[in-house]
């Protein structure tokens, strides 16, 4: 009886203990560890240390990394710029005990790119995310997103998005990389790359829009060479397609299937009104 | 042979009964509820990380168990005078040895087989309610097999480093020494090979890669990340690693062998 007494009176004085002083204790050491984050060993001396727990312990320092960028978000809309060192030690850090770790690329390009505008950095630790994890198409995806919407680098965006949708077998992403070529005036690139997605392609209906897009692009390059042929014979730039027709360089009127319609812009590039994208209310993913 | 699975038995017998072995018990039970706390915590890919939580659990706690359970059994040998009853009774030293040996994989074997099974429904049912990774079950059981080479090594290096001295703490440190050697030598010679390691003066690299011939490479055993992200892994590796692990094994326990047959116990 004594014994259980003992016992009783042990767990009832600790969890007193816990009650009253752990709080503030608790309190304390959030503070000390907000101001220093988490004081890293350079990246191969952490790998070291991991021993056979190196997966294990890139786990707990992304989620340190969640956790301290979550009460930086809670506290204020503006990240202080010492957040960008952390995520990127972290990064190195996490990445060199596990390269294969998906989250830890997730969340660093997701700050990286939005918050602090770094998308070079980002796009740094997705190849060596892609390096390891070459099957992953959405690594191959973000990289070229970053490339399109952060760095305005079309021709990379393309490429990258291009290998994005050979993995994943995906209509929808070759038609955006075709887009993306398009933009960035790599036309015949993009026709062949959705030439060799139609040939794989099982599903009539991706079959059906690719081949729509790849109508398009044809179109654009066979009017983009007859406005080079134009402009090397007249030496100006074509006023419209109007002119190729009525001079014969180009023998007909093509359409837009998207329903737009091509002009030359003044550097001589040949665009269209619909951007090639479906009018709206047809629901159609392109 | 016959008296050396006899002393295996005892030895099993002995390890269920160490209090370590209970603790391990509850630390378990402690474990599948902090599958269910990481399984919250997780954001992507979550049948990786708790197979790999899983898997690492299993390895510490095998780590532990043996380091725990070994040398309270040899402290228990030497304050029960076990060894002078062994010399004295008509058996071969080698089988006190060998016994040590057998009994402590086959408790090595019960408790990670038992702690993978255990775990298994828990992990299958978090698996299903979020399957954004592939897992594999093959896989999942055949990490175990690896973890008790690695086990094997370490043990027969603590019955060597027990035969050699005279005291437990020795054997004990000498024992995590070579754990820890074991698992960092690659590491550190991987480092000297690249540019970084042109400041380490020649005394040290020569010294580094002596040790990187004589101590085993016990990193090779660990295929945690091989198993939990589906990489590559040839059956000629898995054998290469098999081989490995059972002559580098069987060549400690010819020397401990060897020099226990000679030494002078009083």
């Amino acid at each position: 009886m004594k014994r259980v007494l003992g016992i009783l009176s042990g767990v009832i004085f600790l969890l007193v203990l816990n009650l009253t002083i752990m709080p503030r204790l608790s309190s304390l050491h959030r503070e000390v560890r907000k101001e220093s984050f988490r004081i890293f060993l350079s990246p191969g001396l952490e790998k070291w240390s991991s021993f056979e727990f190196r997966v294990m312990k890139a786990f707990l320092y992304t989620l340190n990394l969640r956790v301290y960028l979550g009460k930086l978000i809670e506290e204020s809309p503006v990240f202080p710029p010492e957040a960008e060192t952390n995520i990127i030690k972290t990064a190195e850090v996490v990445t060199t005990i596990n390269p294969y770790y998906y989250d830890i690329y997730y969340i660093c390009n997701g700050f990286l790119t939005w918050d602090f505008n770094n998308a070079e950095t980002a796009n740094k630790l997705l190849l060596k995310a892609v390096k390891y994890r070459p099957k992953d198409w959405f690594f191959y995806f973000m990289m070229g997103f970053n490339y399109f919407y952060f760095l305005h680098n079309y021709e990379m965006g393309g490429t990258y998005i291009q290998k994005a949708a050979q993995i994943r077998h995906s209509p929808f992403l070759a038609s955006l990389a075709a887009r993306l070529m398009y933009t960035s005036g790599r036309t015949e690139i993009a026709i062949q790359m959705l030439r060799s997605m139609i040939r794989n392609i099982k599903d009539e209906n991706w079959k059906k829009s690719l081949s729509k897009r790849l109508e398009a692009l044809e179109a654009v390059l066979t009017i983009q060479r007859a406005v080079e042929k134009f402009m090397r014979n007249m030496g100006r730039t074509p006023v419209s397609i109007e002119e190729l027709l009525e001079k014969g360089f180009l023998q007909e009127k093509l359409e837009d299937p998207y329903g737009g319609r091509f002009y030359i812009d003044e550097e001589g590039n040949v665009k269209t009104t619909s951007n090639f994208l479906p009018k709206e209310g047809k629901g159609e993913i392109e | 042979m016959k008296e050396a699975f006899e002393f295996a038995k005892i030895t099993l017998r002995q390890s269920v009964r160490v209090k370590s072995f209970y603790g391990a018990l509850i630390m378990t039970l402690v474990a599948i509820v902090g599958l269910f706390i990481l399984h919250s915590f997780a954001m992507f890919e979550i049948p990786r990380i708790l197979m790999n939580y899983v898997l690492s659990y299993t390895n510490l706690i095998i780590l532990l168990l043996v380091f725990l359970t070994f040398f309270s059994l040899i402290q228990y040998d030497i304050d029960k005078k076990t060894m002078q009853y062994i010399v004295a009774l008509p058996m071969r030293r080698r089988d006190y040895i060998l016994g040590r040996y057998f009994g402590l994989m086959a408790f090595s074997f019960i408790v990670s087989y038992g702690i993978v099974i255990l775990f298994y429904p828990f992990l299958i049912i978090l698996i299903k309610q979020r399957p954004d990774a592939p897992f594999s079950s093959i896989r999942y059981f055949l990490y175990p097999l690896f973890l008790l080479l690695e086990v094997s090594l370490i043990s027969s290096f603590a019955l060597l480093f027990t035969t050699l001295s005279t005291k437990s703490i020795i054997s004990i440190l000498s024992t995590l020494g070579v754990y820890f050697i074991g698992h960092s030598l690659d590491d550190v010679r991987e480092f000297i090979l690249t540019g970084y390691g042109s400041d380490v003066p020649l005394f040290s690299k020569i010294l580094i890669k002596t040790a990187w011939y004589l101590f085993p490479n016990l990193s090779v055993f660990d295929v945690k990340i091989t198993m939990t992200y589906n990489l590559r892994f040839t059956l000629t590796e898995a054998f290469i690693i098999v081989g490995y692990g059972i002559l580098y094994t069987v060549a400690i326990l010819l020397i401990t062998l060897s020099v226990f047959d000679k030494k002078e116990i009083l």
